[in-house]
């Protein structure tokens, strides 16, 4: 179930909430249990037996965590985390491997048919983190409803973020609330601006990348323009798509008064590598650095074992979010970024990180923004040779222009919908120039929604956003103005319910 | 945030959010873009909406409001006939390039919603090419069935939820209502209340894009390909089963495309699909066969018409005009006006012989008379395989 269809928005998602409230009259315990009935209902909604693998990798987890707890040996955690990474392997990996052998050998080794469960790399992470602090002396979940919500509780399972274990449990153990006002508020606004980003900006803006990378996959000739267009385009698609996702997720979790870590904060306004990777998809980084970079030896072993150490993390990062070459080499190269940045740092005395001047913030910015606009070429192109081609194309064939072909498709493909009413008003260039205007505008300029809203005397995460100056201030209030406008933005997300599209990260 | 501000603020939001809503879904009730709704007696646009990206929409719901007793059915090469002189309540289910799953799947809607007592379906050859889809294009929920399990009836509310979200209360319903109002359709076709509809384009257009394209396309590659019969055997076996009167008639081709067949070697094929047809429909007991097949190539008035003779038969080739249409149905259905020179062929085990083998005199007499036709065609086909291959052989002299 997507969180942008009719289903979820106007069937599940109400039930869920009213059912909740209804039950946790009768304690903590019943409150835990619907909320589990109805994640479990929400992930069998897509395949049904995949849920047994849900039930079967919580269930193997809970009794490794109770023994563990009982015997701290190191066998028991190996076996446990080994376990974990040999079902992420088969279900994720196997044809890729697959693939790779035949190419590598020559021999005629045929590709396992496996279909790729929804989540499996977001609860076999979580999990495996619980293992190893458990091992490190964290306290065992006893209550299997618990543990279970924790693994499954619907609106972080299928895209993250990748929660913790000690910001998760505390609160489930506390989940009996009255139906809040004040709670209800933020959290209805925060999903209908994460639903705007996803259904009105992203599905907006994959109309005009699309075109480019299809261009390049084709061998179609492509001009300059048109290949920074498509990789900003995307860019920004896979941005508030994300962006949209992390505010649905943190507001209906909200909508049971369980707050969320912050996952997504503003990573296009981020002025280093580093600085970017403290922003987008937070959690991971998290991850990647509690669970792999440590464990590798992190900075503590000089700094070739430590760039050593972040390559291998950045690339496995990468090859976490898909089991393809195209992946592993956006990892490589922001691990190479990153390495670029730490050694920069260190030559400049990190004299630059923190300063507030426009004059070092804005070149900074913009060299942050163009290296990962490129490395998401990668990430987006359906092979290493198309994002060649597209990124090629730019020194190769510049133009000032967008060709008639790419005007043409992205015309056609809004064809019949209301967006094509301006493209036949205003023309292609204009419509394309004024989508990436005002999104880029709105990713650099406004705030993100959760420093709008955090000013609220709700707590909305399970830490406080950065709270970064923008360039325009807003700040959500409970007033009718902002009534109007949340109510005008819902009924444009309503109108644009009849075109999903899932969600990028669904497939990661 | 107080809890009385936060309650304000969001019974102000559903206000404003049901407000807006019921205004947009009023707007679009009211335009009826896709003619789902009834006309509301001179209310709301009376413009003809541009139904023929949306007739897979608009046709089942026409039909369910409808309820007729006599349809005709298949591609755009049915649009012309008008039902009006069936003989009973009439309606052209015709969809643009319809595959005969979705001929089937359309009639056993209707004969869902009422019992059918007549269907003339008109067989078109891209109909049953191997290659081309025999899914449906649109949402098959959305059409009923006679005896549906209970899955497939909740499928089919599902579907019908589904249409009336996106008819009322979605962009791209907006979009169609706004053009429809300020007519913006630049519509290239007039739809009509029968289910009819025909081009607006000025004829010379037509005959030189029917020339440079279609013709190419459709003898040169098309009627060259493997046929598939299992969809075509559904569809009999659902008329025999239904003991619906059914009139099959094989869509006339202009001898300008049935030669160019011949150019291109697909002419055995073509020949080879008339036996099958008829050999499909002797699979069933004379005595049970409500089924009977015709065909109109024999006419040499029809297919042999000179390119600028009228009143015209053909718009392209391949659709009819709708003079030419009203002039096959009048023999259909027995009419006293019926000419001649318009009468389908009855195919049966006595007739095909000769029916074939005037078409196969058509088609020749045709090279012959029309030496100028014959010409361009020759340069078209050169030049279309210059462009297409380096090894085939030029069009044969």
């Amino acid at each position: 179930m997507l969180f942008n269809s009719i289903e979820f928005l106007f069937l599940f998602l109400p039930t869920t909430v009213l059912g909740f409230y209804l039950l946790q009259r009768g304690g903590s315990v019943w409150a835990v249990r619907w909320l589990v009935s109805a994640s479990l209902f929400f992930y069998a909604w897509w395949h049904p037996p995949l849920l047994l693998l849900l039930l079967g990798s919580a269930t193997f987890n809970y009794l490794i965590a109770r023994l563990l707890e009982k015997h701290r040996h190191r066998l028991v955690l190996s076996v446990g985390v080994l376990a974990n990474l040999l079902l992420l392997g088969t279900y994720k990996y196997a044809t890729f491997i697959a693939d790779n052998a035949a190419w590598l050998f020559g021999a005629d080794i045929a590709a396992p048919d496996i279909v790729l469960p929804l989540a499996i790399s977001f609860f076999t992470f979580q999990q495996i983190a619980y293992l190893v602090d458990v091992y490190r002396n964290y306290p065992a979940e006893k209550s299997a409803w618990r543990y279970l919500l924790f693994v499954s509780f619907f609106p972080q399972l299928i895209a993250g973020p990748i929660v913790h274990h000690t910001e998760m449990m505390p609160q489930f153990n506390h989940l009996t609330r009255a139906l809040d006002a004040w709670l209800l508020a933020p959290a209805i606004t925060l999903i209908t601006l994460g639903l705007a980003k996803k259904v009105l900006l992203a599905d907006t803006l994959l109309v005009v990348a699309d075109p480019g990378f299809a261009m390049a996959s084709q061998g179609l000739p492509l001009n300059g323009l048109e290949a920074i267009t498509s990789a900003t385009a995307y860019s920004l698609q896979l941005y508030f798509d994300f962006s949209g996702y992390c505010d649905i997720a943190m507001g209906c979790a909200l909508l049971f008064g369980i707050r969320l870590p912050i996952n997504f904060e503003s990573p296009l306004k981020a002025t280093s590598i580093i600085d970017f990777w403290h922003r987008w998809h937070i959690t991971l980084s998290r991850f990647l650095r509690d669970y792999l970079y440590i464990p590798l030896g992190g900075n503590r072993h000089g700094t070739p074992r430590r760039f050593g150490n972040l390559l291998i993390t950045m690339l496995l990062g990468g090859l976490w979010h898909g089991a393809a070459w195209n992946f592993v080499l956006w990892g490589g190269l922001h691990g190479v970024f990153l390495m670029l940045n730490h050694g920069w740092r260190h030559v400049s005395n990190a004299r630059f990180a923190n300063d507030p001047r426009l004059l070092v913030r804005l070149p900074s910015g913009v060299l942050t923004f163009v290296c990962v606009v490129s490395a998401f070429v990668y990430f987006r192109a359906p092979d290493v040779a198309t994002a060649n081609r597209l990124l090629q194309s730019i020194p190769d064939n510049m133009a000032w222009s967008l060709g008639d072909h790419y005007k043409k498709a992205v015309s056609e493909s809004l064809n019949g919908d209301l967006l094509g009413l301006l493209t036949h008003g205003f023309g292609a260039d204009l419509f394309i120039g004024g989508i990436m205007a005002g999104t880029l505008g709105t990713a650099l300029l406004l705030p993100n929604s959760l420093s709008i809203i955090s000013q609220t005397s709700a707590d909305i995460s399970t830490q406080p956003p950065r709270g970064q100056r923008s360039v325009i201030a807003l700040r959500w209030r409970s007033n009718t103005l902002w009534a109007i406008l949340i109510a005008g933005l819902m009924v444009a997300v309503c109108l644009s319910l009849s075109q999903v599209s899932p969600f990028l990260y669904f497939q990661f | 945030m107080s809890g009385q501000t936060a309650n304000s603020y969001l019974k102000m939001l559903t206000l404003v959010f049901l407000a807006i809503s019921l205004l947009i879904i009023a707007f679009n009730f009211i335009s009826n873009p896709f003619k789902i709704y009834p006309d509301l007696n001179g209310f709301g646009p009376q413009r003809n909406a541009d139904l023929f990206w949306y007739a897979r929409l608009h046709k089942p719901y026409r039909v369910a409001s409808l309820k007729p007793s006599h349809l005709i059915a298949g591609s755009s090469r049915a649009a012309r006939l008008p039902p009006e002189l069936l003989a009973g309540k009439g309606y052209n289910l015709a969809l643009p390039g319809a595959t005969l799953f979705e001929v089937r799947r359309n009639i056993e809607h209707a004969h869902a919603h009422q019992d059918l007592q007549q269907i003339v379906i008109m067989l078109d050859f891209e109909m049953f090419r191997a290659q081309s889809k025999t899914n449906l294009i649109g949402d098959d929920n959305r059409l009923r069935r006679i005896k549906p399990n209970t899955a497939e009836q909740l499928n089919y509310y599902l579907a019908m939820a589904e249409d009336h979200w996106r008819s009322l209360y979605s962009r791209g319903a907006i979009a169609s209502s706004w053009k429809l109002i300020t007519n913006q359709s630049n519509t290239q076709r007039e739809f009509f209340a029968d289910g009819t509809w025909r081009s607006k384009l000025a004829k010379r257009n037509m005959r030189d894009w029917m020339l440079r394209s279609k013709v190419r396309e459709y003898a040169a590659y098309t009627h060259k390909d493997a046929l598939d019969y299992s969809q075509f055997r559904q569809l009999l076996a659902f008329l025999q089963q239904q003991r619906i009167q059914t009139y099959l008639l094989i869509a006339p081709n202009h001898a300008g495309i049935l030669h160019s067949m011949k150019f291109a070697g697909a002419w055995s094929n073509y020949l080879q699909w008339h036996q099958q047809l008829l050999a499909e429909l002797k699979k069933y007991p004379s005595n049970n066969t409500s089924v009977t097949l015709f065909g109109l190539e024999h006419q040499a008035a029809w297919v042999m018409q000179a390119p600028k003779q009228q009143p015209a038969y053909f718009r392209d080739g391949l659709h009819m005009t709708p003079f030419a249409g009203r002039a096959l149905m009048r023999c259909l259905a027995a009419s006293p006006e019926c000419e001649p020179k318009n009468r389908p062929q009855r195919l049966a085990d006595n007739t095909i012989g000769q029916y074939l083998s005037q078409l196969e005199q058509n088609t020749r007499d045709y090279a012959v008379q029309q030496k100028e036709d014959s010409k361009r065609l020759r340069m078209m086909f050169n030049e279309s395989y210059r462009k297409t291959s380096t090894s085939a052989p030029s069009a044969p002299k």
